[in-house]
């Protein structure tokens, strides 16, 4: 605001010094026409009723429509990918840059750049039903006199409370967008990935530690040879001594991926079959065991998607469990596409939109609310 | 944000930055718009398209001044160009087009002097604002006092909030504008008295 605008402004609301109205005075006589300039400014009525037109007007309203508006008319910037896809690796990658054509109805809630990845959040449910939302960090939340948590970014820690005969239990919800850690009272560290639900004990008792997961969550065990610790996953019972693995139930079948260590895996009151580090079971109505490339079932925990010839329906699984987005693959032919590629879960959804319909020239929109994939 | 900042990120059509220009100018400028039109509807969607023309033919700006400068005149132009089509008579155009002539960079520019006094009135709390209002419009103490019920203390008290509010925000918002701009001369004359 120039200096003399801010004196005029002052001078309206008559809150000029002695000082300050010299200085307006010497202004005024400078030009002729000024003096009548700050007249007509300084009409009162003027001043008020120009500013209840300007109470009135809704600008939220505006920067709405204004959204709105300029999303029906998006279209996507080039951008240099390290992405391939089996089918396309020989073929000369054609780039296409095109207007969106929706109509008024159809016109889409977001753009893809502001489709932000997951953050740290998770809610912590008790037996009794209460619930704390753990987005903080530095918080101690204490459950009774014996037993406390403490949170720091992203994380929760049990303290090793001490051993009761029906300890309670805790279950520590992640939803879509969202991913968390924690450490339970024996030192077991895990990693809960998005929409996903972990149940434990505040403190383990008798001769296992058994918890219960659904969703997905990378598990380092604490040592403990005497206690074996016990994950039930969806048709899964994962049982194993001081060991690192993965397990997802986001599919109907549940995916067991063993990093180090041993373990064993079975169904519910079947036979137990064992896991060597790199090896995939797959459970479902029976046990499938093959060898892996461990790396894409766990770069999530490292803050990565990695894709490897992965189908796209899997893939979109996937980005909507992360971005809590809707995604609609609308050609059945697309949904099988197979794409390889890495990126960081931070970056926004459109880098990785970007990759897929450059990869394999298909389009992508966003129509109201959700993203939809087509040829 | 500082004003540099925010038009290098209009220039580089930064979503975030489009939506600040709706918090910074949009009532501002439907304000301005009505000194040509009555019709407030009208006014805002010529607002509008102005704002999306921006954005549409990613217009970039020198500067701050330059930027506002555009803004205004970009609407005061939409704002003839309506009435023209609406065959408005020769004269009341010619009349229109000399009371509010095109903002210049380098003048004094009212509408600007309003955006920030109403920016400040807006927050103020709301029974001090009302008071304050009152007051711009002519009423005594005494007569705020049994319009709104209040002792004529109160009135007093509260107006001397509004007043000392705006004023010191004011002295702020131009010692702003000088550490941005390093504008010397503008500090001399403040050292004179400004």
């Amino acid at each position: 605001m120039k200096c003399i605008e801010q004196l005029i402004a002052k001078y309206l609301t008559k809150n000029l010094s002695e000082e300050e109205t010299e200085y307006l005075r010497r202004w005024v006589e400078e030009l002729p026409g000024r003096e009548e300039y700050l007249r007509r400014l300084a009409e009162r009525n003027d001043f008020s009723v120009k500013y209840r037109r300007y109470e009135a007007v809704d600008a939220e309203g505006a920067k709405r429509r204004f959204l709105r508006k300029i999303r029906r008319r998006q279209i996507f910037d080039t951008t240099h990918w390290a992405w391939y896809s089996a089918a396309a690796v020989a073929a000369l990658i054609v780039v296409s840059v095109w207007f969106s054509r929706t109509s008024e109805s159809e016109a889409p809630a977001f753009l893809l750049t502001e489709v932000a990845p997951g953050t740290t959040q998770a809610v912590l449910v008790l037996e009794n039903g209460s619930e704390f939302s753990l987005t903080r960090g530095g918080e101690t939340i204490a459950f009774d006199d014996s037993l406390s948590a403490r949170t720091e970014d992203g994380a929760i820690t049990y303290n090793p409370g001490h051993a009761v005969k029906s300890p309670e239990y805790h279950t520590l919800v992640v939803p879509r967008g969202g991913e968390y850690r924690i450490t339970l009272s024996d030192g077991t560290r895990v990693h809960i990935n998005a929409d996903s639900k972990l149940r434990f004990p505040v403190a383990f008792s008798g001769s296992e530690r058994r918890v219960q997961l659904s969703g997905e969550a990378y598990f380092e065990v604490a040592k403990e040879a005497a206690r074996p610790f016990v994950v039930e996953a969806g048709a899964a019972r994962v049982r194993q001594y001081g060991t690192i693995f993965n397990i997802n139930t986001y599919n109907d079948a549940a995916e067991v991926v063993l990093v180090s260590g041993a373990i064993g895996v079975s169904r519910e009151n079947g036979a137990e079959v064992s896991l060597a580090p790199g090896q995939l079971a797959v459970c479902d109505e029976g046990i499938e065991v093959r060898d892996v490339d461990v790396l894409p079932y766990i770069a999530w925990t490292k803050g990565r998607f990695t894709f490897d010839d992965e189908r796209l329906v899997d893939i979109a699984e996937d980005l909507m469990r992360w971005y809590d987005v809707e995604i609609e693959i609308l050609d059945p032919e697309i949904a099988d596409m197979r794409f390889t590629g890495s990126v960081g879960r931070d970056q926004s959804i459109e880098h990785i939109m970007n990759a897929i319909s450059y990869t394999q020239n298909v389009r992508v929109e966003v129509k109201e609310n959700k993203i939809e994939i087509f040829k | 944000m500082n004003n540099k900042g925010f038009i290098q990120r209009i220039n580089k059509r930064e979503l975030d930055a489009f939506k600040e220009l709706y918090d910074r100018y949009y009532r501002t400028l439907v304000v301005y718009a009505a000194n040509f039109i009555d019709d407030g509807d009208v006014g805002e969607d010529l607002v509008q398209e102005v704002i999306i023309n921006i954005w549409e033919h990613r217009l970039s700006f020198s500067s701050y001044a330059a930027f506002t400068t555009y803004l205004y005149n970009a609407v005061r132009n939409a704002s003839l160009n309506y009435l023209k089509h609406q065959g408005v008579t020769q004269k009341y155009m010619e009349y229109l087009s000399q009371t509010y002539s095109p903002v210049d960079e380098e003048a004094v520019n009212d509408e600007e002097i309003y955006r920030h006094l109403f920016k400040l009135i807006d927050e103020l709390p709301p029974r001090c604002r009302e008071i304050f209002l009152l007051h711009m419009e002519g009423k005594k103490n005494e007569e705020i006092a049994a319009m709104l019920q209040l002792s004529v203390e109160t009135v007093k008290t509260q107006k001397k909030r509004a007043m000392a509010y705006i004023r010191d925000n004011l002295d702020k918002a131009v010692l702003l504008a000088l550490a941005i701009n390093g504008g010397k001369a503008c500090f001399f004359e403040i050292l004179n008295g400004c």
